[in-house]
């Protein structure tokens, strides 16, 4: 009797242990199918982003009557202007420019501006401000510069970034770095 | 102070430094898998949260996730270790730590399985800090955001699975009974076991 309850009680144990062991396995099974998942659906969506930012136009984005268009930085070209730039402190220093004029831009892109029209200029990091109709139709206020004395102005994140500039500002709060978005209303 | 819990604030700060400088460790190599997946991140974040999983797992005290989080945005800050967050780094930190700390609770409730409560709080903790990066930060939208954390999602379980032995090598550091003149008690008593036997053999 008390053989058979030995081995009864063994028996359990061992069925325990069995469970347990099944168990832990069943759990590793489920960490690794759901690893694989995560890879596999990673894998997808990093093949699917690539292609789609590799198709994406690269460039200033004009959003006018809620239609967005891109010009890209090879259409913005590299028209050679100069001018002298009055920094923060009042200081005045020439520097000369590569890029193209705000209005020559937007009338290539088909974009009509008028003298009442308002403009606001935004950066990567959001920094904006505001240019009125009637400056960006001045001839030689307003450009779009790509380089800045013989070096190519860099985005936020690295690669061909733009700055505004407005010539005969007492002082240059509107000359945007890292440009990116002209809005006009 | 008793023992344990000095042992305890000790190994918590000890992981809260680890988390915070191995991010900036494997930032590098992270860089590479990021830039290529051309998302803003959430690998670096996933190995860094492991110490705070693994701390968490060895204290099982509600809310030293949360507390190592705090403890790490407060040292970010000192050390200008901010990134693209800014005075809003401090979310970034702390969230990932509640996350961690809300899965611990239930997971000891319901007698859940460790290993696998590791694996799943670094899995939702890395996805919870990459959504709270988006919400403050990126504004990703789609197919990227879906990209964003599905990567941190899986190098959150990698790190996890990555956790479960460190946990498990340290668990009987850790949880070791309490200590006496700054010694394990099993070492004096195996000392006077050895003594008194080569007494016997004399």
């Amino acid at each position: 009797m008390t053989q058979l309850l030995g081995r009864c009680i063994g028996e359990c144990r061992r069925n325990e242990k069995n469970a347990e062991g099944i168990r832990k396995i069943m759990k590793k099974k489920t960490i690794a199918a759901i690893i694989i998942l995560l890879a596999v659906a990673a894998a997808v969506l990093g093949i699917y982003n690539r292609n789609a930012s590799g198709t994406a136009k690269e460039g200033l984005t004009v959003i006018a009557g809620g239609k967005e268009t891109v010009i890209s930085w090879e259409e913005i070209g590299s028209a050679a202007f100069e001018g002298d730039i009055v920094n923060g402190k009042g200081e005045s220093k020439h520097h000369s420019f590569e890029g193209a004029e705000l209005a020559v831009l937007l009338r290539q892109a088909k974009i009509d501006v008028t003298a009442e029209s308002k403009i606001t200029a935004a950066s990567e990091d959001n920094y904006s401000a505001e240019l009125s109709g009637a400056e960006v139709l001045e001839p030689g206020k307003v450009w779009v510069a790509l380089s800045a004395d013989g070096e190519a102005l860099e985005g936020i994140e690295g690669g061909q970034g733009a700055q505004l500039i407005v010539f005969g500002d007492s002082n240059s709060k509107r000359a945007v770095r890292y440009l990116k978005t002209f809005t006009i209303e | 102070m008793k023992a344990e819990r000095l042992r305890n604030l000790i190994f918590l700060a000890l992981c809260c430094d680890l988390g915070l400088f191995s991010k900036r460790l494997i930032a590098p190599a992270a860089n590479v898998i990021t830039d290529f997946l051309r998302i803003p991140g959430g690998i670096g974040t996933s190995f860094s949260l492991m110490f705070l999983v693994v701390a968490a797992e060895l204290v099982p005290k509600f809310g030293c996730a949360s507390l190592m989080g705090a403890v790490q945005s407060i040292l970010a800050f000192a050390l200008g270790m901010t990134g693209s967050m800014g005075a809003l780094s401090p979310i970034g930190y702390i969230v990932p730590g509640i996350v961690i700390d809300c899965i611990f609770f239930i997971s000891r409730r319901i007698n859940a399985n460790a290993g696998g409560t590791m694996v799943f709080a670094n899995m939702l903790s890395a996805a919870a800090a990459g959504l709270a990066a988006n919400l403050i930060v990126f504004r990703l939208r789609g197919p990227v955001l879906a990209l964003y954390i599905c990567v941190a999602l899986l190098s959150g379980a990698l790190c996890g699975c990555l956790g479960v032995p460190l946990a498990r090598r340290l668990k009987p550091v850790l949880r070791s009974e309490g200590l006496k003149a700054g010694m394990p008690q099993s070492v004096p008593e195996t000392a006077a076991t050895v003594s008194d036997m080569q007494i016997r053999k004399a």
